[in-house]
């Protein structure tokens, strides 16, 4: 069984460690399911809901997010409208319709890996 | 104990020196700047907030490193790849726009006069008249591109859509190369759909233009 706690314990330790590829993986379902939750978000508002939301576990590092960010916009998951706050202009990021449907998909794609993932590594999920 | 000043936002002047700071940091585009100035910003104020010892360009610093060694080029290369992605498949899908119902029958008819012109008049002719419309539309794609320089050098947006320009220019390399041996006919149809690639990325580039412009009012604006 040692090496299944020493499997788990690796993976809270990469996931931890902002920028790691296995929440790289992840990044993109995160941001949509919380573009999806909230309105619009920017760059910095998005960093800050995901350290607010893991309590401080995961940070996102800038170049992490914001390529992940334009690679929605390319693909039309999300779209930017730019709108002036104060003294300087605001890129605002919203979900297309598209993107709307796309996140269903990935959360339950997501949902079912993660189900997979404990079972494979034997954690029992904390209720 | 450190003081806290919960209200403190940045100055004009600041914000001024963070657009500096990121072109010294070469992100010379506007439409990147502005989400790279918003950034450094929002972690500047929210440092200084908490901290109100921390001076500006030591805040600055500190959020920089944050970006990791590479700084900006990490993101301006993938902002670069991904835009370049969108606009290959943005291309084909008005590609197959121009073939779609009900232009498709505008196509056909374009052909079938073609061919029956070519069975009744001189078909050098007609060649010549395809060749003309052709490289017209070439030449106003180029000068229409060309005329957006200054903008394209602020937009990373509008620099990629321009990069169809030379995509197309392959197409008359093959042209001009087939040209010598074959059949008017033949030369004439390859010239029809050389014309729509030519039309394609020219409306591509207009709609590219279109939106870059709502967005970005301000660039088009100088």
């Amino acid at each position: 069984m040692g090496i299944f706690v020493y499997l788990r314990n690796l993976c809270i330790f990469i996931a931890m460690k902002d920028n790691s590829p296995l929440f790289r993986g992840t990044l993109t379902t995160v941001v949509l399911k919380l573009l999806s939750d909230n309105d619009r978000m920017y760059g910095y508002e998005i960093t800050r809901k995901v350290k607010e939301l893991t309590d401080g576990n995961i940070q996102l590092t800038e170049g992490a997010l914001y390529p992940a960010l334009h690679k929605l916009e390319a693909e039309g998951l999300i779209e930017a409208t730019i709108e002036q706050t104060g003294n300087r202009p605001r890129k605002y990021y919203h979900l297309t319709k598209t993107g709307k449907k796309e996140v269903k998909f990935k959360l339950a794609d997501f949902s079912s890996f993660i189900t997979d993932i404990q079972l494979l590594l034997n954690i029992k999920p904390s209720l | 104990m450190e003081q806290v000043n919960k209200d403190f936002k940045l100055s004009d002047a600041e914000v001024g020196q963070l657009f500096r700071f990121t072109e010294k940091k070469f992100v010379h585009w506007y439409d990147l700047q502005i989400e790279m100035v918003d950034h450094l910003a929002s972690v500047i104020e929210s440092e200084m907030r908490s901290d109100a010892s921390l001076s500006f360009e030591a805040a600055l610093n500190k959020v920089y490193k944050s970006f990791g060694i590479f700084g900006f080029a990490q993101i301006v290369r993938e902002r670069q790849n991904q835009l370049a992605l969108a606009a290959k498949k943005r291309w084909w899908s008005e590609l197959r726009d121009l073939f779609g119902w009900p232009r498709i029958v505008l196509f056909l008819a374009i052909v079938s006069a073609v061919y029956t012109l070519s069975l009744s008049v001189n078909a050098g002719i007609l060649t010549e008249i395809f060749l003309a419309i052709y490289f017209f539309i070439s030449l106003a794609l180029l000068i229409y591109v060309v005329k957006d320089v200054r903008l394209q050098k602020q937009l990373l947006l509008l620099q990629n859509g321009s990069g169809y320009v030379s995509l197309t220019f392959t197409f008359e390399f093959m042209v001009a190369f087939l040209y010598v041996d074959l059949s008017p006919l033949v030369f004439t149809l390859l010239l029809t759909i050389g014309i729509l690639i030519k039309l394609t990325s020219f409306t591509l580039y207009r709609k590219v233009r279109a939106e870059a412009k709502a967005q970005f009012p301000r660039v088009f604006a100088k």
